[in-house]
């Protein structure tokens, strides 16, 4: 008889991160942005990123018009979250070849804080379009000009990324909207 | 640098160390729960799905 596998070791992760997602299916019910995207799933181990990551399409299967996120727990991707409200955004604009590494590197910078103000950071979301796949990576305090741009730095070095990146605060995100200009680049 | 709120140090992993963790772990959590609107849109597994009508 084989004898039981010893349980195995799970590592840890500073915090515990939440997939959200949001189907063009589901946006093409709701009216009001931001109520068609629901929470998946929340992992607080390497191992369970793993466990589900390896069992979702990557952003280069996913349907047009799909956004999918991951945030820290307990921290909703919308703008009006008490700790999104004052943040901002990086984006960066990824082409088809680059868009699966580009955004799994994003997600493992984040769940193994390899930023140096991991703590600004909330969350990273993949849009999927037909012209431009995108990456955004959001933020807390955006007039913490040091940190913002030290992360935005940063990313750019993880993604192996030469083009220039802009840095959007929600505030004006919300009045603006596509008017809205990038206050830092980096 | 790498103290957390507790005075313990964060916990961080490179890179290169999550990525040997990938092949290991290729089932997805007991308690994940696959909802016909996730099924075919995100999920990848060969897992039969009942299908609730809406």
């Amino acid at each position: 008889s084989s004898a039981k596998p010893a349980r195995a070791v799970s590592h840890p992760l500073e915090y515990s991160w939440t997939f959200w997602f949001d189907s063009p299916a589901a946006k093409s019910r709701q009216t009001a942005w931001g109520s068609s995207m629901r929470p998946i799933y929340t992992f607080s181990t390497v191992e369970e990123f793993w466990s589900i990551y390896n069992n979702i399409h990557h952003p280069s299967k996913l349907a047009h018009r799909t956004d999918f996120y991951c945030f820290k727990h307990k921290i909703e991707p919308k703008w009006e979250d008490p700790v999104c409200a004052n943040g901002g955004n990086w984006t960066m604009g990824i082409s088809k070849a680059k868009l699966d590494n580009s955004w799994l590197y994003t997600l493992l910078a984040m769940i193994g804080e390899q930023f140096d103000h991991g703590e600004e950071i909330c969350g990273a979301v993949v849009n999927v379009r037909a012209r431009q796949e995108k990456i955004a990576m959001w933020t807390k305090n955006a007039t913490n000009e040091g940190a913002q741009v030290s992360i935005g730095r940063q990313w750019k070095r993880l993604l192996d990324s030469n083009e220039s990146i802009g840095f959007i605060f929600h505030d004006d995100a919300i009045k603006l909207d596509k008017g809205a200009k990038n206050k830092y680049t980096a | 640098r790498g103290e957390d709120g507790n005075g313990e140090m964060a916990k961080k992993y490179s890179r290169d160390f999550l990525l040997t963790f990938s092949d290991q772990c290729t089932d997805l959590p007991e308690e994940f729960e696959i909802t016909s609107d996730i099924a075919e849109a995100l999920i990848v597994s060969n897992i039969n799905v009942s299908r609730e009508s809406f």
